[in-house]
């Protein structure tokens, strides 16, 4: 009765028109960087977080920056089925089947089962959102400094766990991410660190500044040095609604997908790539056909569509109900509710339901116009990814420099993020991934007071972290993930070499 | 070659971290100073970096970083930094439309090496749409420009 309750609520904040109009403005943009190579969530959410400031309410904010990050996860199939090449990450694996359907004339079937399936999902885990982050929250109220400690410090081992490339290099990324969280004022003492009398750094390093730079710079850098062509597969998309022998195939892997995506999401560093991975592997390995797959087979696009869709979703729950991040996405969207004076974990639920019946009402409603939205636009995406990159990439410095700029009205901030853009330029030269720094880099304070609190109550001894159950279950969990890395090989690895 | 760089440089960083953690002041284990967390994190720089180095030396031979290649391929990206790095400049001098015009024009030359009548309209349409979307409809307070200040001064003073 209280859910039920709880989401009426919910849609009578999320139903607001201008709520309404931010969640279109999300899934639209969300799914137009999706479709674009070479633009993803993490820069977008970043460029636009600045502009969200005018939107005045925290709420808004968070159903368009929620929108831009479910939406990318559709977008990104358009691409994968039609060029081979996928807009995000989380649709690698649906090139494989999905432009062999196209290849054969079957583009329509599968961006429609691709749209129906992340619709299903997405809906799917909205309701497991709904009815697990409450009670996660309410677990969460029982811990303390070292319990928080232990989380955070398991969080950072799996992400270097999953991370591409080897482990070590992300460990490093993880400890750059805590000194880099370490500038500005110590929380504790009141002592300024790393400022070196830049008024710019008393605050601390700039979220959007550093993450603009590490993903939105970057990443232009490295594109404008290799000629970016896109060739379109040349086909008429017709009968985007997938037969009855389509839906027969599909309604499985669909269903799989979603719960292995739920469960993926709610891991720290599993999210929608790993989930899309582990999906399509799972349905190849229960086919009676694994032969078709890697030909165009349908269940190939409709499970790993509707896993990374779930496990998008299911990010937000230790996001909202913990306060710790699971991805460097959702890093970034807890560094903008931070901005916004909007502290997630346990209390958000009770002290701004707001905030979290509202982003989650707003998810179904996204879904839907995600739905409605994709299937009768896809010529549009079509047209959107023979823009020349010449004309793309100004306008996404633009966007970074001005962004950059109007959260503080100050030139200092361009200058760090042009810094960060270099920086990390030079990262994805040498193969160090930005996610753990980011990771890292928000939850650097909060894994600092931790410790410092529980060596305090502690009186010096680690052992606090021993005698305290919860710490101790995340502890001996790193332990274990750590000796697995040293046996065997890593997971992504793993699942790559599957494919 | 590119992992003994990045060692190198990580080396440098995690040394130069370490010291300045410690004139912060370490504190103790019963009350951790404000250098406490940055010196353990450069500390653990250090030594990763050192387990890489002895981890994959000798283990990239790729020949797509050869220098020569690698220059030419980087030349657009460093002209972008370039870019980059005087855009805060002119921003202050000229204002928001003006440098947001030059920028859009030296990014769209430089990389895409179009016609110049291209390039100008793309450049100008550009700077109008962003000057509309930031400074009128978002209303982001922009530096008006000290050049232009003067400029605008001048025309008042020629056109009395």
């Amino acid at each position: 009765m209280e859910v039920i309750d709880n989401l009426i609520y919910g849609f009578s904040i999320s139903f607001l028109p201008a709520n309404l109009l931010f969640c279109f403005i999300g899934v639209f943009v969300g799914t137009l960087v999706g479709v674009l190579p070479g633009l993803g969530p993490a820069a977008t959410i970043t460029m636009l977080l600045p502009l969200t400031y005018r939107l005045g309410s925290p709420v808004s904010a968070l159903i368009m920056l929620a929108g831009i990050y479910y939406g990318a996860q559709y977008g990104g199939s358009t691409t994968s089925i039609l060029v081979n090449i996928p807009g995000e990450a989380t649709s690698v694996v649906t090139c494989l089947d999905g432009y062999q359907m196209a290849k054969k004339g079957r583009a329509g079937p599968a961006l429609g089962i691709a749209a129906f399936g992340s619709f299903i999902s997405g809906t799917i885990a909205v309701i497991g959102l709904m009815l697990v982050a409450p009670t996660l929250a309410r677990f969460a109220l029982k811990f303390g400094p070292p319990e928080y400690f232990g989380l955070m410090f398991f969080t950072f081992t799996i992400v270097s766990y999953i991370a591409s490339g080897s482990m070590i290099r992300a460990f490093i990324m993880v400890a750059i991410g805590l000194l880099l969280g370490s500038v500005g004022m110590d929380i504790m003492t009141g002592r300024y660190r790393f400022t070196y009398g830049i008024l710019t750094l008393v605050d601390g390093l700039g979220l959007v500044p550093v993450v603009m730079g590490l993903y939105g710079i970057s990443e232009v850098l490295l594109n404008v040095e290799e000629k970016i062509i896109r060739s379109v597969y040349e086909t008429k998309i017709k009968g985007l609604l997938p037969n009855r022998q389509d839906w027969k195939k599909s309604i499985g892997p669909m269903s799989r997908g979603s719960i292995i995506g739920f469960f993926l999401g709610l891991l720290p560093g599993g999210g929608p790539i790993i989930a899309s991975f582990m999906s399509y592997i799972v349905e190849k390995r229960i086919s009676k056909h694994p032969g078709q797959f890697g030909h165009g087979a349908i269940e190939g696009v409709a499970a790993p569509e509707s896993a990374n869709n779930s496990a998008a979703v299911a990010a937000f729950i230790p996001m909202l109900s913990l306060g710790i991040p699971a991805t460097a996405n959702m890093a970034i969207m807890l560094g903008a509710l931070l901005m916004y004076g909007v502290q997630p974990g346990p209390l958000l639920i009770k002290e701004a339901p707001d905030i979290f019946w509202g982003t989650v009402t707003s998810m179904y409603t996204g879904n839907i116009i995600l739905l409605v939205l994709n299937l009768p636009l896809i010529p549009i995406w079509v047209k959107v990814l023979r823009v020349p990159y010449v004309i793309l990439f100004p306008l996404i410095l633009l966007f970074c420099v001005t962004g950059a700029y109007s959260i503080n009205n100050n030139i200092s901030d361009i200058i760090v993020m042009n810094i960060f853009g270099v920086v990390g330029y030079f990262f994805r030269k040498f193969d160090f991934e930005a996610a753990p720094l980011v990771l890292a880099y928000i939850l650097g304070p909060l894994f600092e007071k931790s410790l410092r609190q529980s060596l305090i109550m502690s009186d010096g001894s680690f052992l606090i972290f021993l005698t305290r159950p919860i710490t101790l279950g995340f502890l001996i969990v790193t332990t274990i993930v750590l000796i697995t890395s040293l046996i065997f090989k890593k997971g992504p690895e793993m699942i790559f070499e599957e494919k | 070659m590119k992992v003994r760089w990045s060692v190198f440089l990580l080396l440098v960083l995690s040394v130069f971290f370490c010291i300045e953690s410690w004139r912060l002041g370490l504190g103790n284990l019963r009350d951790p100073g404000s250098g406490f967390l940055p010196f353990g994190a450069s500390l653990a720089v250090g030594v990763l970096s050192g387990i890489l180095f002895l981890k994959e030396r000798g283990k990239q031979i790729d020949k797509s970083s050869q220098p020569v290649r690698q220059a030419i391929k980087a030349q657009n990206s460093i002209l972008i930094v370039c870019v980059l790095l005087i855009y805060p400049f002119l921003l202050s001098k000229l204002g928001y439309f003006v440098s947001t015009f030059l920028f859009v024009l030296f990014c769209v030359k430089i990389v895409g090496a179009q016609k110049w009548r291209i390039v100008l309209l793309i450049s100008i349409v550009t700077a109008i749409i962003a000057y509309l979307f930031f400074v009128v409809w978002l209303d982001v307070r922009t530096p008006e420009g000290t050049w232009m200040n003067h400029f605008a001064s001048w025309r008042k003073f020629l056109w009395k």
